[in-house]
């Protein structure tokens, strides 16, 4: 998985620069800070994924299913309208974005986050909810949104921030996620104060996956595929799970924004479509074994 | 431990009304009672995992810990590392005792196995593993039998009565009589308004099992 990430990374950077005199613009200005922005958004999407389903100990939840990536589209598609001379700070208003949603989801669904089908009914509709206003809001206003293709330094210098504070809370709660595979009463009676912990972790996943998603727009189902599919071929635990779901998650990021950008060289094609398209077969697999094991 | 005038509800509606009793230390108490009596409720309050609408549960410092009568883990776990919690947070950190409890309890050669893969007997004889290495005075197990064959039904026997002599005080939940003959010194009977306590000689009468647990001629019928 690192080697296909270190060749994409090459790949992106050097092919078909048929301009030789500017190939010192196109890749210090345009493909170095979409690559980076790529790394960010592989990191984000995979551990945004891992943290939400060991939190709400729903395996086949993420971040894009329950509404906070919507939240955040939703959120740039308003600043769009009404201000869009603010849409240069997309990554920090995209992670108030997520955080927002989260704090919502925290009040209503999260309560009943022991029923599954509500928990999942209740955060689809409202991902469907945000979607449709987004979709209302761009209707005649020609946003299109959803390209990696115009990430700028900003937006690079925001996501590396917003990482780097992500890793900071991380390091203060990580140790406890383990605890999350076990029962709450379980917990509990180990003496963790689980919902600030849970708080403090999902807070993490809001905040990155809003971060990437004002740039990248919504990819549904994405992160849960990349979360089970390294569950069920590793047979790790949460916390050894996660550099190979991280990795993983980057690989199908750059391939994805790869066949994006140069399948149809030079038209780009919306690289969170693409991811999608390419996760296909990797969610048919899995409902393979999953109906196997049924 | 004790708790007094304890009235619990769930979903609103009353469970059991003003109860009151004392579990004597360093004595196997079984708790019995009809489906729905509220022996869970009742055990989690008294280890302080719900609070009680009314009345106060009290204990000096004693530490407990509760053993639910459904368990599972919600990723992937090996029956090796929920154990290494366990120890992680027990006191039975000497490598002796640990070996001996997952040998007693055949989990030998279950250490690298995930937990969601094993069969429901297998499942709680981890878990009741996970229970026996916490750092407890107290043990309050809820129908700890669940799924167990006679084979494991006998190795918890030994373990309840081990843990007694090293000076541990059980609350046990069950259903089945014969067991609680067999290892019990009190019993407890719930019903709505009252926690009936007396010796296993006072209460496992003809007369108790048909007025507590609704069950006419258990022994008369038993011995036929």
């Amino acid at each position: 998985m690192l080697l296909g990430c270190i060749f994409l990374v090459f790949f992106q950077l050097i092919f078909r620069i048929e301009n030789q005199s500017d190939w010192q613009l196109i890749i210090v200005q345009l493909r170095l800070p979409r690559l980076i922005f790529e790394l960010g958004t592989g990191f984000a999407i995979g551990l945004s994924a891992l943290l939400l389903a060991a939190t709400l100990r729903q395996p086949y939840l993420d971040g894009s299913m329950i509404g906070i990536a919507s939240g955040s589209e939703l959120m740039i598609a308003l600043i769009t309208v009404l201000v869009p001379s603010s849409l240069i700070y997309r990554v920090l208003i995209g992670t108030v974005a997520g955080i927002l949603c989260l704090l919502l989801l925290r009040g209503s669904i999260f309560k009943y986050h022991n029923h599954v089908l509500f928990l999942v009914i209740g955060g689809f509709c409202l991902a469907m909810f945000f979607n449709a206003l987004t979709t209302i809001l761009t209707e005649s206003s020609g946003w299109t949104g959803k390209s990696l293709a115009n990430v700028t330094w900003l937006d690079v210098g925001w996501l590396v921030l917003i990482i780097l504070v992500a890793i900071a809370s991380w390091r203060k709660n990580s140790r406890y996620l383990q605890y999350f595979a076990l029962p709450e009463l379980q917990t509990k009676q180990l003496g963790i104060d689980e919902a600030k912990i849970a708080l403090n972790l999902q807070l993490i996943a809001a905040g990155l996956l809003g971060a990437v998603t004002a740039v990248l727009g919504t990819v549904f189902f994405a992160g849960v595929v990349i979360n089970q599919l390294i569950r069920e071929y590793t047979h790790l635990g949460i916390i050894a799970r996660i550099p190979f779901v991280i990795v993983f998650s980057i690989l199908d990021v750059l391939l994805a924004d790869t066949v994006a950008h140069f399948i149809f060289y030079p038209t780009e094609l919306p690289t969170n479509a693409v991811l999608l398209v390419l996760l296909a077969p990797a969610f048919l697999l899995l409902l393979t074994r999953w109906s196997r094991a049924v | 431990m004790q708790f007094e005038e304890l009235t619990m509800e769930y979903n609103k509606k009353p469970v059991f009304h003003g109860i009151s009793g004392a579990l004597q230390d360093q004595r196997i108490t079984v708790l019995l009672g009809p489906n729905g009596s509220g022996k869970t409720t009742l055990m989690m309050a008294m280890a302080q995992l719900k609070n009680p609408s009314k009345g106060r549960v009290i204990k000096n410092a004693e530490t407990v810990f509760y053993l639910s009568q459904k368990n599972q883990v919600f990723d992937y776990v090996t029956v090796g590392q929920l154990l290494e919690i366990a120890q992680l947070h027990g006191r039975k950190n000497d490598i002796v005792s640990v070996e001996k409890t997952i040998k007693n309890l055949g989990l030998t050669k279950l250490l690298t196995s995930d937990i969601n893969t094993l069969s429901g007997g297998q499942q709680q004889r981890t878990w009741l593993a996970y229970a026996f290495l916490q750092a407890t005075d107290i043990l309050l197990l809820d129908e700890p039998m669940t799924y167990l064959d006679v084979k494991y039904q006998q190795v918890l026997y030994n373990m309840i009565m081990e843990g007694k002599e090293n000076g541990q005080t059980f609350l046990v939940s069950l259903h089945d009589i014969e067991f609680t003959r067999r290892c019990s010194d009190n019993i407890w009977f719930l019903t709505a308004n009252q926690l009936v306590s007396g010796t296993k000689e006072q209460l496992l009468t003809q007369n108790s099992i048909y007025q507590y647990l609704g069950v006419k001629n258990y022994f008369s019928s038993n011995n036929n």
